[in-house]
């Protein structure tokens, strides 16, 4: 039988006298070449119900397709004779933000970036009910080829937050939460002298307001336990910072073998409470490469605050977790204290053209005081894994999987972790 | 007409009842050109496209569509009875004489444009600086440098490129080389700083300043192409584009080139005429071709390797840690104007552009055959002299290209014209039907190397006896009347070129599977 259709469709086919050069608009490869298709009956048979079954996927996609297609493709620049083939940061592009985390509040927006030379323009905004709303927008003048100057104003209120004490032993399960609402500006001059080296001066200043909210079955701050300076009046955090980084990688600084040092020095007061201090940061970091896309990096990051004058408000102290560098295992926000140290190896290779992955190990803990109650068994462990594009803030896309744990000499214990993914910057 | 379908019928009949399934061609001139030229009018309105949609659609969507649909192995459409593509507004099956190859699809009154150029604005977009300008004779052209760091590479690739594939059959611009003085260029002062950017750009030797010439394509702009489905504003554009054999095929003509970057927006459509007209299609911009295109040392070594999304090589990365050995984490030696696109080891078929555009992972063994016979066409002399339009300021870059570009096309045909027949262009004298060896052609093996066969397969079986000359192979007594089916076999090539003949005319030409592609 399945030999016989095609020879019925010659049949046919000759019979109707068409001839397949005078034919108008061939659609058919029987009309190039004369002859009717070969039998994929059995074929077609034999894939009727995967196709059933696929069909609403491929219907969802395609519509997210066609969508996609509507709103992007009419933003295409107009023909042109030739010249439309470059590779080329598109003058306008808005970018959508996802974020999803554990233990917090997942966001949605957009990112939207503005170039016209010399000046760049982002913006960027998420949210998700009235659990948070963020917006911030920035603008980067070059004023020489290596010089830039930068400014950015920013508004927030976030219900996710978590405090969880202060100092090195602040435990996992007394957390409480918090609204978090601040509003600022910032100005910097940026001079990038050599390599991946700069120079930043940075004048910046913020209102932070705080209230007690109780999330997931977790309790309200202000009901749990003492809240911490200036949680209950709100801070104004005025902030002169000097960062300088030696770095002798080229501008895609992560994916390169070499090395940097960075010394941060920040002056901070807050105008509302009197507070005064002075904060300085020191990284160092070296990369070895063990094979091409495979690197090694040791590096290690110290930090201390020492107020001169005043009750240091809370959200100005040294912070760990939420990132590589800082205890990614843990949530960001997770240790505070007047001072802190980590150490980190890396291993990082790649998986895409555009996409890394990377296992962080790190050591460190926040502590008091020019780093009172500082010992190496009271040190937490990291580890993580996260794979992230090669691209800047507008176009990453990123998943962190990582767990911490408590101090060495409370027996390591793994009490926490945290799961993030996201598109555009990565959650903090 | 009653008489010949009723022999038709009996003819279908009994190829039916021969084991293989043998489907006759009809009685029809061989469709030699395919009239999508048809004019319309009015011109519609073009066509617009952003990167980010094209990145977008090509990294998730089609895939994901693709997959989803289980469409199966459908064969490319537009294939005439003999096997081949039919010259339209997307391909022309020309042969281009190996002396006239440097000057690509300039015709000779393009090349070295008269100066002085006024250039009439900057190129806006694109990462490297340009200008438009006119020549003294009036025409208009993109200047265009090469990259920051990189003399000659991505001037030499435009032009050497867009002449290879203009030789290969596709519609391209005028791409050329030149040198030029400060002098030679008119502006008016409010476009100093664009002009000097451009002087600053290109690369300088004794011969002037360095840039790549694109004679600006007659007609109207309408926008890029798109690799899948047709343009429902073009009435005479209606194979779906991943069905066409040519785009398909496109595939092992960017893998030969190292052309990574098979984005529509290296793609342009052409409004020819005015109120009524056609719409023309051409590949535009190969100066990401030879390697041209990384932007780093990372990205060079993943570059046409792996695509950008590579699902299956990203979690099996992920997952052993990087531990897996992949060609992409070998260190290699890379030239200065050649990258490693002269020294990396290539495996046509593991060749990925960033990501595939529609037609690409449509391709079988038949396109792929098609292509390699295409390829075959190219002589080493086109090959050098293809290459002397990049007029390199050291002759060895030029040899070093010509070598790579010689042995990549050589493992191109090894590959696909040992799996499917590499005989074409059958022709019947009489009782003997005489076909053309491309890989001879081509210097791939020796004619006295080769063992031919032939046989008839129908109205009977039996044996032919088979001659050759150099790389043309003839067996006699071929039956003059009534319908007929010869094979012709080469040894070592598992298919044969199979013949269908009526009346001692050829009507048609397949070339059955010989192995599974992978």
């Amino acid at each position: 039988m399945s030999r016989a259709l095609p020879v019925l469709a010659v049949l046919l086919f000759t019979s109707s006298a068409t001839s397949p050069a005078a034919a108008q608009l061939r659609t058919t490869r029987e009309a190039y070449d004369g002859r009717p298709p070969p039998d994929h009956t059995a074929e077609d048979a034999a894939l009727a119900v995967p196709r059933a079954l696929l069909a609403p996927f491929w219907g969802a996609i395609r519509a997210g397709h066609l969508i996609s297609e509507a709103m992007l493709a009419p933003l295409g620049p107009p023909p042109s004779s030739m010249d439309a083939a470059e590779p080329a940061p598109p003058p306008f592009e808005v970018l959508p933000v996802l974020q999803l985390e554990t233990e917090r509040t997942p966001a949605i927006g957009a990112y939207a970036t503005l170039r016209a030379a010399p000046w760049l323009l982002r913006g960027t905004f998420q949210h998700w009910d009235d659990r948070r709303l963020e917006g911030a927008l920035s603008i980067q003048l070059d004023v020489a080829p290596r010089l830039s100057v930068l400014g950015r104003g920013f508004g927030a209120s976030r219900a996710d937050r978590i405090f969880h004490g202060l100092g090195w032993d602040a435990p996992a399960d007394a957390r409480s939460r918090y609204r978090h609402h601040r509003g600022g500006g910032a100005l910097a001059l940026e001079s990038r002298p050599w390599r991946a080296s700069r120079l930043r001066t940075e004048l910046a200043i913020a209102r932070h307001g705080f209230e007690g909210v109780a999330w997931g079955g977790e309790p309200s701050l202000t009901a749990q336990r003492a809240s911490p300076e200036g949680f209950v009046r709100g801070v104004t955090l005025l902030e002169a910072r000097f960062v300088a980084r030696l770095d002798d990688r080229g501008p895609d600084a992560a994916a390169r073998p070499g090395g940097a040092i960075e010394l941060g020095l920040t002056q901070g007061a807050d105008l509302d409470g009197g507070a005064r201090w002075l904060r300085v940061d020191a990284t160092s970091e070296a990369t070895a490469r063990l094979a091409p896309e495979h690197d090694l990096t040791l590096g290690g990051w110290v930090t201390a605050l020492a107020p001169t004058g005043g009750e240091t408000p809370f959200v100005a102290l040294p912070a760990l977790g939420g990132q590589p560098g800082r205890l990614a295992g843990l949530l960001a926000g997770r240790l505070r204290g007047e001072t802190a140290a980590v150490l980190h190896l890396r291993y990082r290779w790649g998986i895409s053209e555009w996409a890394d992955a990377a296992l962080h190990a790190e050591l460190g803990n926040v502590f008091g005081p020019a780093f009172e109650g500082f010992g190496l068994d009271r040190q937490r462990l990291s580890v993580s894994m996260s794979i992230d594009t090669l691209a800047d803030d507008a176009h990453r896309v990123g998943l962190i999987v990582g767990f911490g744990t408590d101090p060495l000499v409370r027996g390591a214990t793994v009490r926490e972790g945290r799961v993030a993914f996201f598109i555009g910057s990565p959650p903090s | 007409m009653r008489a010949r379908g009723s022999r038709f019928l009996i003819v279908s009949l009994l190829l039916a009842g021969c084991g293989a399934a043998l489907r006759p061609f009809p009685d029809a001139p061989i469709v030699r050109e395919d009239d999508d030229r048809t004019p319309f009018g009015p011109r519609p309105a073009p066509r617009r496209s952003t990167a980010v949609w094209d990145a977008g659609e090509g990294v998730f969507f089609r895939p994901a569509l693709r997959a989803l649909s289980l469409e199966g192995g459908r064969q490319a459409v537009n294939v005439n009875a003999l096997d081949e593509v039919p010259d339209s507004s997307w391909f022309e099956a020309r042969r281009v004489p190996a002396a006239e190859m440097s000057r690509g699809a300039c015709a000779p009154s393009q090349l070295a444009p008269p100066r002085p150029w006024r250039v009439l604005e900057p190129k806006t977009d694109g990462v490297q600086p340009g200008l438009f300008i006119e020549d003294a004779r009036g025409r208009r052209h993109l200047l265009k440098t090469d990259g920051a760091g990189t003399p000659e590479r991505s001037t030499a690739a435009d032009a050497v490129g867009a002449a290879l594939m203009h030789a290969l059959g596709y519609h391209v611009p005028c791409n050329q080389v030149v040198f030029f003085a400060v002098d030679d260029l008119r502006f008016p002062p409010r476009l100093r700083a664009e002009v000097e950017a451009v002087i600053a750009a290109a690369t300088p030797d004794a011969r002037g300043r360095r840039a790549s010439l694109s004679a600006l394509v007659d007609g109207e702009p309408l926008g890029p192409w798109r690799y899948e489905g047709v343009w429902p504003s073009d009435p005479n554009d209606r194979v779906p584009h991943e069905r066409r054999r040519e785009l398909r095929a496109l595939r092992w003509f960017f893998a030969w080139i190292d052309h990574l970057d098979a984005r529509e927006h290296n793609t342009l459509m052409v409004w020819r005429g005015a109120e009524r007209g056609h719409v023309e299609h051409l590949l535009i911009d190969f100066g990401d071709a030879f390697g041209a295109g990384a932007p780093s040392e990372r990205r060079r070594a993943r570059m046409g390797r792996t695509s950008w999304m590579d699902p299956t090589a990203t979690a099996e990365d992920v997952l052993t840690l990087g531990l897996l050995p992949r060609p992409w984490f070998v260190a290699r030696e890379a030239h200065p104007i050649l990258g490693d696109f002269a020294t990396e080891p290539f495996d046509p078929d593991g060749w990925r552009s960033h990501y595939d555009p529609g037609p690409f992972a449509r391709a079988d063994a038949t396109d792929a055959a098609w292509a390699a016979r295409r390829l075959a066409t190219l002589t080493d002399a086109h090959l050098e002299e293809a290459v002397r339009a990049a007029r390199f300021a050291d002759p060895s870059t030029a040899g070093l290209l010509v070598a790579a570009l010689r042995t990549r096309r050589d493992a191109i045909l090894t590959r696909h014209l040992s799996g499917r027949s590499p005989l074409t262009s059958p022709r019947a004298l009489g009782d003997a039907l005489c076909l053309d060896d491309v890989a001879v052609r081509a210097g791939l093996v020796l004619a006295r190397a080769r063992e031919d066969f032939g046989r008839l397969r129908f109205p009977s079986s039996r044996g032919l006896a088979v001659s050759r000359t150099g790389e043309r192979v003839c067996v006699r007594g071929v039956p003059t009347e009534g319908y007929a089916v010869v094979d012709v076999r080469v040894r070592g090539v598992p298919g044969p070129a199979r013949v269908h003949l009526r009346d001692g005319r050829v009507v048609g030409l397949e070339r059955p599977e010989g192995e599974a592609f992978p």
